[in-house]
């Protein structure tokens, strides 16, 4: 499990790491999903472009999250799996496998309404990138 | 960290580093104990790093550890040279609390309590996604967020008196509707007249003691009296607009030279074309949020009369006041002895507006503007007074409810193999939830006991208690 929940204590938080940023993007997206549902469940029916910016890879983190979030809370569809195509420290380029939410199937554990800044910041050393990041419920 | 103590009710924590200001943590004994393990003493250092912040970094009694701001704190900026920031508001920007109170008295509801329960579960939306009863086109929407409660009333959501007993009248001036984006606008759309999840809920409580007759009376309260008390805010939709401009303001804080100890803290300079826009579709939200409650409190008055089967005149429910406990204000204070105009941040702490104050409508002008302090689902809410004090030391603010004690991880855990709606039925509170871990999650335990946290403000003087709610059925989201 490359990821532990951090116990906030209004709201809840993920400590997230991996070999490769790719690895990292993709791990952060399968932990926020993770809370919000079970990923078991949701199947790629749905296939979604997303290109994200930043002005840095945390802030680059953080947008791609906040966008995948916003399937969810804007559009109402769950995130089954992802494939990063392209990630720099600036850019992401990812194919989203997604499906609308259906409430007499899906498990709702937890509301995730956005995707904080809060103490936020990669960090990497050898082959190993990390990073905590709070969430609002 | 140095943290001292300067009277029963009060610490300081002393200028230092980067701090522009020193910090203030009104609190006790008791609750400050809690609060020290945990980092909210250096989200309050962090916010008093802030450029043109003015006097203190401060905190409320129900202070816990947030992201960027603490929840719990009050920061006021000068016009100037200050900033104004989306994290020191909130993703739920004017989530907050009304308080309406009902001809009705406790036995006389008592034995059809579980009907009335289950109506307003059936009749209110709440929980994740759910959507409320009216279709808006964008043009009505823009009237929202333009006009708040007022507009909402207008097409026959309550009256007008509704609007007069609500903070700001229920309409932020300077919502410019251009400000927000189409996604906020997306969310909204379907969002007016919904409870959301989480922590808000819908209660019916009792007047359970009176503290202040005098004013009690002028807030239309009296022992034993129903009430309805209302707790949500602005939904998807102000937590877009927070969503957006935090990400906007992140990529130019930058530019402006401005450095900010944690991203969350992002900001921009109250005086700017982006702190401006901030400020103009915040307050859409806020009018949003006011318009929501209105919907809300209007579809549970019509609950009560379907189920009860009695008229508008028998029911007699009148609202008493709605604040709210996330927002940021453009406000005039007298600061070391002469007005100035300063942007006040209250991010989970609530106006407290004295006697007198221009401010207020006139049914309070003289008596003070009413607080109204949600408690957790099985203890007791309170309503307070504003005072003198909050003027003179907290820029006319006090606390907003009990604070979060218990991680919802830790509240889980804690709640395992229990019946929650068993135990607090027994305690004579009927609670329907759409989720079992939204019960786990806000059982009561999870919270500081809110009666330290009014004893806190009511003690160190800036509000004052003047009556205790006790909730007998609640509708969580």
């Amino acid at each position: 499990m490359p990821y532990e929940v951090i116990d906030h204590t209004a709201d809840t938080g993920i400590r997230v790491w991996a070999g490769t940023p790719t690895g990292l993007f993709a791990e952060a997206c399968r932990a926020m999903f993770e809370l919000i549902t079970d990923n078991s469940r949701v199947a790629p029916v749905k296939t979604r472009k997303l290109f994200i910016e930043g002005i840095d890879q945390t802030d680059l983190l953080i947008n791609w999250l906040r966008e995948l979030l916003m399937l969810w809370s804007a559009d109402r569809e769950l995130v089954a799996s992802v494939q990063i195509s392209e990630l720099s420290e600036k850019n992401l380029r990812a194919t989203v496998r997604t499906q609308p939410f259906d409430p007499e199937y899906h498990v709702i554990y937890t509301d995730i309404k956005a995707v904080t800044y809060h103490g936020a910041e990669i960090i990497s050393r050898d082959r190993h990138w990390e990073t905590s990041v709070i969430f609002d419920v | 960290m140095e943290i001292n103590k300067i009277n029963d009710y009060l610490w300081e924590i002393p200028q230092s580093g980067a701090m522009n200001v020193p910090a203030r943590i009104y609190s006790s004994d008791a609750l400050i104990a809690a609060v020290k393990k945990d980092e909210t003493f250096k989200q309050l250092v962090n916010v008093a790093q802030l450029p043109g912040i003015v006097k203190y970094a401060m905190a409320m009694p129900d202070i816990h550890w947030g992201y960027g701001f603490p929840i719990g704190g009050v920061a006021a900026f000068d016009m100037e040279n200050g900033v104004i920031s989306p994290g020191g508001v909130g993703y739920d920007i004017n989530c907050g609390v009304r308080l309406a109170a009902t001809g009705l008295d406790e036995k006389e509801i008592r034995p059809r309590l579980a009907d009335l329960a289950t109506a307003l579960y059936q009749d209110i939306p709440s929980g994740v996604g759910s959507t409320g009863p009216l279709k808006l086109t964008d043009k009505q929407l823009k009237k929202v967020l333009s006009q708040g409660s007022p507009w909402i009333i207008d097409q026959g959501y309550g009256d007008a008196a509704d609007a007069d007993h609500t903070e700001e009248g229920g309409c932020m001036a300077n919502a410019d509707p251009g400000a927000v984006s189409n996604r906020a606008m997306e969310r909204g759309r379907r969002q007016l007249g919904t409870l959301g999840s989480g922590n808000h809920f819908m209660e019916i409580g009792v007047v359970d003691t009176v503290y202040d007759p005098a004013t009690a009376d002028a807030f239309g309260l009296r022992p034993g009296q129903v009430t309805l008390l209302i707790h949500t805010g602005s939904r998807g939709l102000g937590h877009q607009v927070c969503d957006d401009f935090l990400a906007a303001m992140t990529k130019k804080v930058h530019q402006t030279g401005i450095r900010i100890p944690d991203r969350q803290l992002a900001c921009m300079p109250i005086n700017s074309a982006d702190g401006r826009k901030y400020y103009n579709a915040m307050a859409c939200a806020a009018n949003f949020a006011w318009a929501n409650r209105q919907v809300l409190m209007h579809l549970a008055r019509d609950v009560f009369m379907e189920t009860l089967d009695i008229s508008p005149r028998d029911l007699a429910m009148h609202q008493v006041y709605d604040v709210c406990h996330n927002i940021a204000k453009v406000e005039t204070h007298v600061i070391d002895g002469r007005q100035r105009e300063v942007c006040v941040h209250r991010k989970g702490a609530t106006r407290a507006f004295a006697p007198g104050h221009p401010e207020l409508n006139q049914a309070f002008r003289d008596v003070g503007q009413p607080i109204l302090i949600p408690g957790d689902m099985g203890t007791a809410s309170y309503v307070l007074v504003g005072t003198q004090q909050a003027m003179d030391q907290t820029f006319g603010s006090t606390c907003h409810g009990a604070g979060r004690l218990m991680s919802r991880k830790a509240a889980k855990k804690a709640a395992k193999g229990r019946s929650l709606a068993q135990e607090l039925e027994q305690k004579g509170v009927l609670v329907s939830a759409s989720g079992k871990g939204t019960m786990a999650e806000e059982m009561p335990e999870a919270y500081k006991n809110v009666t330290e946290v009014v004893e806190a403000v009511h003690g160190s003087g800036i509000s004052k208690m003047v009556a205790k709610l006790r909730p007998i059925a609640v509708v969580k989201g």
